[in-house]
């Protein structure tokens, strides 16, 4: 007390100085006067913060605890050299070592989220192929498992699940939309576990609306009561019936007549009903999946969920919601935990709609196919297409891709990697994808429209392109793929009402006039033999003109526009690109209907995309940058993070050898390629440090521009669209995925083959599906279950007993390793 | 608002005690421009809430507010004199042409302007309005937050009520999710979702279109306290089970804060004496030790949102900038940061290009550089001079003048050039208006040091830190070093040594506010 007295007259003395300086240097009187004195702040907030920190000891996290504590000695906690220390462990060291003796009044709760902070993630061995996971007696008892609050999508199903047939649609949107977003933390959003105001007014907002409404609905109360009004009977029922659906439990002692009390205090019948469902929708168990467990305490320190507890993780794991009515029947019965019922009840969620749907959001996480949110792909970089129908198309796809590859072939990790085989999709994407034929059209095609900002596109031009691109190279020579008369462009569309339609195409091209001087034009009735209407127009390939053709009348029905050439210009001069810049139709009688392009079209082969779209990593939906660059770095980043589980931290401007504007993202330049730029600024320290991770990834995946074409090179616009340069493409770099000796790779099919035969990216792989069923990051503690998950996922070594019946090496029996795995039926707190 | 009243009785003395005890000192302490600043702390009432206000990409600067290079011809001062800051003068102003700020024009006693003020880069720091408030987004890393968080902090010990940092967007925005929170908050996208956030008598019957105007029926309101109390005493039994982890603790006794805060927020009127929080809030937003009652505010209801459809961007906007003003009015949400920026937006923007077609925010406008960029930060400056001219109009209920003299407004853009080329951090422009009883208004001052040749010129010569802008900010709020913790606030990085040199001259810019802005 003596001291802080000190302390306060010290600064008030020197305010005093400073104040008389102030006032004497200016001639002024001092603003100390009764009206207006204020007295040192600082002075203030002494005393105030010495009454908050008394306090707030208690309730710091485990981070701020040890900052406060421990930092001193052991250094900043990302670098703490006492990772993975026990509480026990803690509280040993505070009893025997003397430096530590002041710690002595931590209490066990502070030592509890000391050690918690102190937990790291588990190490992985590089095996080049074998199980990374080192389970030791250590990691055997696992590690703790917190309380999770419902994200958003939970709290939304939840909400459907209990109260779409008992509200208005419109009320049950009302209550849901205020849940807020969870945002993402990491990898996946439903990691979020946080609280904020927003949340805590979210779930008050909702609830408010829903409480308000039912207890005016009669198929509520004949629900849960059954009763025909609310009145104390009937409060009584709903209670313990509601109460116990909604809280995924039984009622405890004492905690219906608290409720109960609040439906009388509130002046009973409807208004006390939905007092008492307010509450209830805010309360604890509702808001968050509490388990506690059931029955003793084994020497792991785990115990066995209870059937409620089991019932409601498996449900929110597989399908985001509370349990079904045949789960719950299960879990009331008791009859979740036997094993035989939770296998029967496991198989039937694993094959609903549902699981389906959360195995999907999991790859969308990992893949950041649900980010950008917001496109701004400029028009003169779509040339043509719609960025919007791309990247709608391109989720569609990936999601039909995921599907397949998971639930239909049953295939594996590798695969995951691999695969370039071609699923249903829209035009749209679709035309990204046949304009891995068409790189040099697409440079030529943006360079003219720059030139002509004005030109609209009814149809795409590599739609129309019926070009030849060598395909492979023989004794330093191109080789061409077969080029001929039959190389016919299509597309379908329909026409309705009958009436006259014109036809007008503009066209250029680097094809030589004299070999190939005419396009063939026919119009083909779906279904009909003979086409309705041939025309052969000459064509200037060296200038872009406009040729329509004469009205044609158009019975209602499905057509085809055919084009080709009547010349076979490669057997004689090579190969040319041609293009038709726009084709339009209109109907002087018919009304411009939209044209139908079936998917998937121009696929190199049937079933296949290209080569070079290697897995995962060469669908559009993952390549998507939202804009006109790529975000090499962030691509990279993702890749690493994501798929490699590598802890990358943001680049602190702060590091010693960061000069200014290191940290600025390049802009496309002229004279370099962003690729060129970025490994500028990144291969001396500091930078190289995490750039030689993050840089092979992100630079093989230049082979793919913004929107997920495929191109030989970066084509840099400034922002008018205006073309600066071309940059060529090729990379050559050791993928550093295990070790920095691993061979070079030069394409995204490499780096993904690279990916296959490590063991690094499918224990990443285990790891990320943890922590997305799991909702918490996995620590060393959980080494063996994830032993056991990479065993089932590659086929690799002994696993525990309860998942030794599933068929290893595929995705699927890895998801499901999980659910069936003892360590998912147990908690530790 | 004053602070330190209650010590008002040892600031009795007299200027000859001070003459006296400090008469040695004065030997020895020369005179330098630092020595001025503490007095401003002092002598200055503070402001009680702080608004933030983000319009993102570059802004053209040749129009902000100064045309074209008139302005270099009178600038241009030598950083050894002591009157380097340059204010202008009235006279100077007129040549000071703002398209911006044009409708502004009529409140120019309201707000000063800021030239010539650099913050540090950082990593993906681009399109970040979140380095607005921490001078650099490399801070955003656990721990570190932006000071509306430390703003709410502070007035949350100060009030005693648990007081979170409120964000809204305009839901066209992917960064601004993260607006201010370090990844803390979720930010309102939906004005109807605002209001109901701010506790303006929404309730389930309004809600569902029974009633959107006007208080609800008291007995309703109490009924809905009842239940959240009832909520909270089960969070509360659940704490006090001795098999729950000390994690679990810690996020239960969070969210009990968060209830507490609803409740001051919602129910303040039900409620005279406000929820005690026995806990201090282990989040930024907490720190409640003794809460003190609010007034009662008549008229604090929600506008009418019968006909809201949520997804027209003006309407929208125009709404958050009424929910601020009500909430100032009504007490609740004293912080408080809104997103103005269609950021990555592509399609039809009627209300500001009403005769385009469909246009591409960033590429086409934000970095354009052209009139249609003039044009789109005219039209957030005419949303901020609603704000203003609103706050300007309504006065304190607590006395003090009026909203806007209480009211602490900052609007800034992440960047402060907006060209192809850079995503430039130098020349930020800012807008600060209010905190009369600390600020200046109605100046155009410029920072701009000798030795910067241009706008895009980065970090060169020398250059004003926006961490001193920061750090102003919180002083005017009436925070001092100890509130913020360390030296100086947020990121400073290896560009310490060209902020460094503005302090040549004397003064401290890790510690004192920006000269010219802060009231001598």
């Amino acid at each position: 007390m003596r001291t802080n007295l000190t302390r306060i007259w010290l600064k008030f003395s020197l305010l005093a100085v400073f104040i008389v300086l102030i006032a004497c240097s200016r001639g002024k009187k001092s603003s100390l006067n009764v009206k207006t004195e204020k007295f040192s702040s600082s002075v203030l907030s002494t005393v105030q913060k010495d009454a908050s920190q008394s306090k707030q000891g208690a309730f710091l996290d485990g981070p701020s605890l040890y900052a406060k504590n421990c930092a001193t000695c052991h250094g900043v906690l990302e670098q703490s050299a006492k990772k993975n220390k026990t509480p026990a462990n803690i509280k040993a060291a505070i009893a025997s070592i003397t430096q530590m003796a002041h710690l002595k009044n931590l209490t066990a709760d502070e030592i509890d989220l000391i050690s918690q902070a102190l937990q790291a993630g588990p190490t992985l061995s590089a095996t080049g192929g074998g199980n990374p996971f080192q389970c030791t007696a250590d990691s055997k008892s696992g590690s703790k498992t917190p309380f999770k609050r419902l994200t958003r999508n939970e709290f939304v199903n939840v909400y459907r699940d209990l109260f779409a047939d008992l509200v208005p649609a419109a009320a049950l949107k009302e209550a849901t939309d205020s849940f807020p977003d969870d945002g993402f933390d990491g990898v996946f959003a439903n990691k979020v576990n946080t609280k904020t105001y927003s949340n805590v007014f979210g779930m008050y907002g909702g609830a408010d609306v829903i409480a308000y409404l039912l207890p005016k609905s009669n198929s509520f109360l004949t629900r849960y009561g059954p009763c025909g009004s609310p009145d104390d009977a009937c409060a009584t029922s709903i209670v313990n019936n509601f109460g116990k659906r909604a809280l995924r439990r039984p009622l405890i002692a004492g905690e219906a007549d608290r409720y109960l009390g609040l439906y009388r205090d509130t002046g009973k019948g409807v208004e006390g009903l939905s007092a008492m469902l307010l509450a209830v929708l805010q309360s604890p168990s509702f808001v968050y999946r509490i388990e506690s467990g059931a029955g003793a305490e084994q020497a792991d320190g785990s115990k066995s969920l209870s059937a409620y507890e089991l019932a409601s993780k498996l449900s929110f794991v597989m399908a985001e919601s509370l349990p079904d009515a045949v789960l719950w029947a299960k879990a009331v019965d008791g009859s979740i935990l036997k094993n035989e019922v939770y296998l029967e009840q496991l198989n039937r969620l694993a094959a609903s709609p549902q699981f389906k749907n959360r195995v999907l959001d999991f790859f969308r996480g990992l893949s950041g196919v649900s980010k950008p949110a917001s496109l701004s792909y400029a028009p003169y970089f779509l040339s043509g297409l719609d960025g919007k129908k791309v990247t709608d198309e391109a989720r569609a796809e990936f999601d039909a891709f995921i599907a397949d590859l998971v639930f239909d072939s049953k295939l594996g990790y590798g695969d995951l990697m691999t695969s370039n085989k071609a699923v249903a999709m829209g035009s749209q994407v679709a035309a990204v994808y046949s304009g891995d034929e068409l790189k040099p059209v697409m440079a030529n095609l943006a360079s003219t429209m720059n030139a002509s900002p004005g030109l609209s596109f009814t149809w795409k031009i590599n739609e129309f392109s019926f070009s030849k691109n060598p395909v492979e190279q023989k004794d330093g020579v191109a080789a061409w793929t077969p080029h001929g008369v039959d190389a016919l462009a299509k597309k379908t569309f329909k026409w309705a009402p009958a009436g006259d339609a014109k036809f007008s195409f503009e066209t250029k091209g680097d094809a030589l006039n004299s070999v190939f001087p005419n396009l063939i034009i026919r119009i083909v009735k779906v279904g009909v033999a003979n086409p309705i209407n041939e025309t052969k127009i000459v064509v200037n390939w060296t200038d872009k003109k406009v040729h329509s053709l004469n009205a044609i009348n158009l019975p209602e029905g499905d057509y085809e526009i055919q084009l080709s050439s009547d010349n076979d210009e490669s057997s004689a001069q090579g190969d040319r690109n041609v293009w038709i810049y726009s084709a339009d139709v209109t109907g002087s009688g018919g009304q411009k209907s939209d044209v139908v392009i079936p998917g998937p079209v121009a696929l190199p082969a049937a079933g296949t995309l290209a080569e070079n779209r290697a897995g995962l990593f060469g669908r559009v939906a993952f390549l998507q940058s939202g804009d006109n660059v790529t975000h090499l770095v962030h691509r990279g980043l993702k890749v690493r993070k994501n798929f490699l589980c590598e802890e990358i931290k943001p680049p602190d401007a702060t590091t010693a050898g960061v000069e200014a504007g290191d940290l600025t993202p390049p802009m496309p330049r002229a004279d370099k390629s962003m690729m060129l730029q970025i490994k500028d600024k990144t291969t001396r320290s500091p930078c190289s440090g995490c750039h030689n991770n993050i840089n092979p990834p992100g630079f093989v995946l230049e082979e793919f521009d913004g929107l997920g074409r495929h191109r030989n090179a970066e084509i840099a616009f400034d922002n008018t669209g205006k073309i600066l340069a071309q940059h060529p493409i090729k990379v050559s770099m050791r993928p550093n995925i295990e070790t920095p000796d691993e061979p070079l790779v030069e394409s995204v099919k490499d780096f993904a083959l690279a990916m296959k035969q490590s063991s690094k990216a499918p224990a990443c792989f285990a790891q990320r599906w943890f922590e997305f069923a799991q909702q918490r990051a996995p620590k060393a503690l959980d080494s063996c279950f994830l032993k056991d998950l990479y065993s089932v996922l590659q086929d690799s070594g002994a696993r525990s007993e309860e998942i030794k019946s599933l068929q290893a090496g595929q995705i699927q029996s890895m998801f499901i390793a999980l659910l069936l795995s003892n360590e998912f039926k147990i908690i530790r707190k | 608002m004053t602070r330190g009243l209650d010590l008002v009785q040892y600031s009795k003395k007299d200027r000859r005690f001070f003459l006296k005890s400090a008469s040695g000192l004065l030997i020895v302490l020369p005179f330098m421009e630092s020595l001025l600043m503490p007095k401003i702390a002092y002598a200055a009432t503070f402001a009680k809430r702080f608004i933030f206000l983000h319009s993102g990409h570059g802004m053209p600067l040749q129009y902000f507010p100064k045309p074209g290079d008139n302005f270099k011809k009178v600038n241009g001062y030598k950083i050894s004199d002591l009157t380097s800051i340059k204010v202008f003068s009235e006279e100077e102003k007129k040549g000071l042409v703002s398209p911006i700020l044009a409708d502004l024009s009529d409140l120019s006693k309201k707000f000063s302007v800021l030239e010539g003020i650099d913050y540090c880069p950082g990593a993906d720091a681009n399109h970040s309005p979140e380095a607005c408030l921490m001078s650099s987004i490399a801070d955003r890393q656990p721990g570190k937050v932006t000071i509306d968080h430390k703003i709410a902090e502070f007035l949350s010990k100060k009030s005693g009520r648990s007081i979170s940092s409120t964000v809204i967007n305009n839901g066209y925005d992917k960064w601004a999710a993260s607006v201010g929170t370090a990844g803390k908050v979720v930010g309102q996208t939906d004005a109807k979702q605002f209001f109901k956030s701010l506790g303006f008598s929404v309730t389930a019957q309004q809600a569902m279109g029974a009633s959107l105007v006007g208080d609800p029926v008291a007995n309703q309101r109490m009924n809905s306290k009842k239940s959240v109390d009832v909520a909270k005493e089960e969070f509360q039994l659940l704490l006090k089970d001795p098999k729950i982890s000390a994690t679990d603790k810690l996020q239960l006794q969070e969210h009990i804060n968060y209830l507490n805060e609803l409740e001051n927020n919602i129910f303040a009127d039900l409620n005279p004496s406000p929820v005690e929080n026995p806990n201090p809030n282990p989040s930024p937003g907490g720190g409640v030790v003794n809460p003190k009652p609010q007034p009662v505010v008549q008229g604090c209801v929600s506008p009418s949102l019968t006909n809201y459809s949520g997804t027209n961007f003006d309407n929208n906007l125009n709404l958050f900038i009424d929910g601020i003003v009500l909430a100032a009015k009504c007490n609740k949400a004293p912080v408080i940061n809104l997103m103005m920026h269609k950021y990555d937006f592509s399609g039809s923007f009627k209300e500001i290009f009403a005769d385009e077609g469909d246009i591409t925010i960033h590429e086409s406008v934000g970095h354009a550089n052209s009139d249609k960029t003039t044009k789109l930060h005219r039209y957030f400056g005419s949303k901020v001079a609603k704000l203003i001219a609103a706050l300007d109009s309504v006065p304190d209920p607590e006395g003090g003048g009026s909203l806007l003299d209480t009211s602490l407004i900052y609007w800034g853009n992440d960047m402060g050039v907006s060209n192809s080329d850079h995503h430039v951090k130098s020349q930020l422009p800012a807008l600060v208006a209010g905190a009369t009883g600390f600020l200046n208004s109605g100046n155009f001052i410029d920072y701009n040091g000798e030795g910067r040749t241009n706008d895009s010129d980065y970090f060169k010569g020398n250059i004003r830190p926006h961490n001193q802008l920061l750090i102003t900010i919180m002083m005017a709020m009436g925070m001092t070093e100890a509130d913020w913790g360390g030296t100086g606030y947020g990121h400073y990085g290896n560009d310490n040594q060209f902020f460094a040199r503005v302090d040549s001259a004397g003064g401290d810019h890790k510690k004192n506010p920006l000269p010219g802005l802060a009231k001598a």
